[in-house]
């Protein structure tokens, strides 16, 4: 089983992106974070092929997620993905500047999220 | 008047020396050649003030010949109003008072007025005693210290022109020298430093100040050894009583004199300005963060609305009545106005002078381009047709932005067309000095001209179209866009249906690039 973890405050997001990925991958298992706080313990302990991370989120913001394990050597072949509700291109230079692999604005439609699924499967999975 | 009477020689005044008659004939001559070769006026004149003698100067400076003078009376050469106090003073004149006299003389053979020192006194021959004067016309050094007195005044008159001026300005001003002696100040300077100008100027600043001084010297010191000026250099100050405040400082080194250097230090408070800086950041900072709420925070439930409606119609739209497809639709609709909404929105709240990037573009072609791409698709698809200038039109702007413009007010023709006559939409240009009038007009449903002004309002719609999705914000937005470009939009009137936008943009010179 391929692992993903799923990093969001969104319970209604991480809900879809499990769902859009499943339902084009049968052989993955989710672990899903609703914080980043014990984000570089979980990576470290489930070492997944690769890592969604939302930006917004309250506390610990993505980016600061992300930075914290882009400083750890040993996740450097983790490919970390970011997904945002917004469409500012600042976000996205700003997930490219501090490391990120991807960067997905997350879908106002259940066939954008099948086609992000669709996308994640076909570049991590 | 102090004339320096030192001018004159004395010596001058002594009696000839006697001789026989031969011997006097000839040493006479012998005198008379030597005083004509004398620059000052000799005259021997007898009581009655008729010339027995005169030397070359005094003849030319009388404008006359020997002939002409000798034997003639002094009193003819003066004018008549001058006459009794020369009489006066001749009649002052004995031997152990010679008279050292001005004479203002106005010569009316030349037309010459100059003034004349004249020392006279008497001169005893063997059988008559006669009058003996030496002059000089000090005419040029009266007339130097007549100048310089006026210049002194001048000046006097522009130091005080000048002090006033500069306890007018309110931006404190120090001239300096090299050694850190503040040589002038201002007004507002000296207050500044809660002192008197006259407790200031001429004070070495370190005698003032001590040590602190030693920061502004070596600042000081940096411009005068460069030779360039530094301007806007913003520092904190903290005045004796009051709060810490903010000045911009301009120092600048005046190099007439190299032996000599000078620096002007102009500092303008800017406390207020700063004030309100903060101020201002503050509200961008809090605008920022409604951009960003607009931006996630309200779309996030807004796609939920939307993805939770598909999957409902998706997995359970087989148990529900046929109704409910016209529901699903309803949500649809109502979640992309609002999501259309909150774009025009936001793209409104991010319109600011940053955001403008101010190059030269070519309207014609961007135009061109638009009508070869997605516009030229829409007016096809419309049954409509678009006209565009032939002429170039080169514009300063952002030509992302001016697409805008151009999109919006082409997409609102095309929106508010009329049901019965095909759209047809015309851009014309007219050049000024300064802009480009760029006038689009369409024969769509027109806007009354009662709401002119408030089709540009956020959210300003000009009436009820219950059919057409819009925001209320495409004109606001553009109103926005070319205010920012320094140029206007407004609704012209019209003789034939439909409306009529002009828009004023800034010519690009050849020195914009």
């Amino acid at each position: 089983m391929d692992k993903v973890v799923i990093i969001d405050d969104s319970d209604f997001d991480r809900k879809m992106i499990m769902k859009a990925i499943s339902s084009k991958r049968s052989t993955v298992s989710f672990t899903e974070l609703e914080s980043g706080e014990n984000a570089a313990d979980v990576i470290a302990q489930e070492r997944p092929k690769i890592t969604i991370l939302d930006i917004r989120m309250p506390g610990i913001d993505g980016f600061e997620v992300l930075a914290k394990i882009r400083s750890n050597p040993k996740f450097d072949d983790i490919p970390i993905v970011m997904i945002s509700g917004s469409e500012e291109a600042a976000d996205r230079a700003m997930a490219t500047e501090h490391g990120a692999d991807g960067y997905y604005v997350k879908p106002p439609s259940v066939a954008g999220y099948l086609s992000l699924g669709q996308n994640i499967c076909n570049h991590y999975l | 008047m102090g004339y320096d009477l030192s001018i004159l020689d004395q010596s001058q005044l002594a009696p000839f020396p006697r001789a026989n008659s031969s011997q006097e004939s000839c040493m006479s001559q012998t005198l008379n050649s030597i005083l004509d070769t004398h620059p000052d006026f000799i005259c021997r004149y007898s009581p009655s003030l008729d010339f027995t003698y005169a030397n070359l100067a005094m003849v030319e400076f009388l404008g006359s010949t020997k002939e002409e003078v000798i034997g003639s009376n002094l009193l003819g050469w003066y004018p008549a109003e001058s006459r009794g106090n020369i009489l006066s003073t001749y009649d002052s004149i004995t031997h152990e008072r010679p008279s050292q006299t001005l004479m203002q003389y106005s010569n009316s053979k030349t037309g010459r007025s100059s003034i004349l020192w004249t020392t006279i006194g008497l001169f005893e021959g063997e059988t008559v005693t006669e009058y003996q004067s030496v002059g000089r016309n000090i005419g040029t050094e009266v007339e130097l210290e007549q100048k310089l007195k006026a210049q002194t005044q001048t000046l006097d008159r522009v130091q005080t022109e000048l002090r006033a001026v500069l306890d007018a300005v309110p931006s404190r001003i120090w001239y300096k020298d090299d050694k850190n002696n503040i040589l002038r100040l201002n007004q507002a300077a000296a207050t500044s430093m809660g002192m008197t100008v006259a407790e200031v100027e001429g004070k070495n600043t370190y005698d003032l100040f001590g040590e602190a001084a030693k920061s502004y010297h070596e600042g000081d010191l940096k411009v005068l050894r460069s030779g360039e000026a530094i301007r806007g250099l913003i520092e904190a100050y903290t005045p004796e009583s009051g709060e810490q405040g903010w000045v911009t400082t301009d120092k600048i080194p005046v190099d007439d004199n190299p032996d000599e250097p000078r620096i002007l230090v102009v500092a303008t408070d800017i406390t207020e300005l700063k004030e309100q800086e903060a101020i201002l950041k503050s509200i961008n900072k809090n605008l920022d963060d409604f951009a960003s709420l607009v931006s996630h925070d309200l779309q996030a439930p807004l796609r939920k609305i939307a993805i939770t409606a598909q999957l409902m119609e998706l997995e359970l739209g087989d148990q529900l009545p046929k109704s409910a497809g016209d529901y699903f639709k309803d949500i649809s609709q109502g979640v992309s106005h609002m999501r259309t909404l909150i774009r025009s929105f936001l793209k409104f709240m991010r319109a600011s002078p940053e955001s403008v990037a101010l190059d030269t573009v070519n309207l014609t072609a961007l135009l061109r381009k638009m009508a070869n791409q997605d516009m030229g698709e829409a007016f096809n698809q419309a049954g409509g047709t678009l006209s565009l200038p032939d002429n170039d039109i080169l514009v300063r702007g952002d030509m992302d932005l001016l697409r805008q413009i151009f999109a919006n007010l082409l997409g609102n023709s095309i929106k508010y067309r009329a049901t019965d006559r095909p759209i047809k939409v015309e851009i014309t240009s007219k050049q000024d000095q300064q802009f480009w009038a760029i006038t689009v007009s369409d024969n769509g449903t027109g806007i009354d001209e009662n709401n002119s002004e408030q089709i540009f309002d956020l959210f300003g719609r000009s009436k009820p179209h219950k059919d057409i999705e819009g925001s209320g914000i495409g004109l606001a937005l553009c109103r926005r866009i070319i205010t920012l470009h320094g140029g206007t939009i407004e609704l012209v009137s019209k003789d034939t249906p439909g409306s009529s936008f002009r828009v004023k943009l800034n010519r690009a010179r050849q020195s914009d690039g």
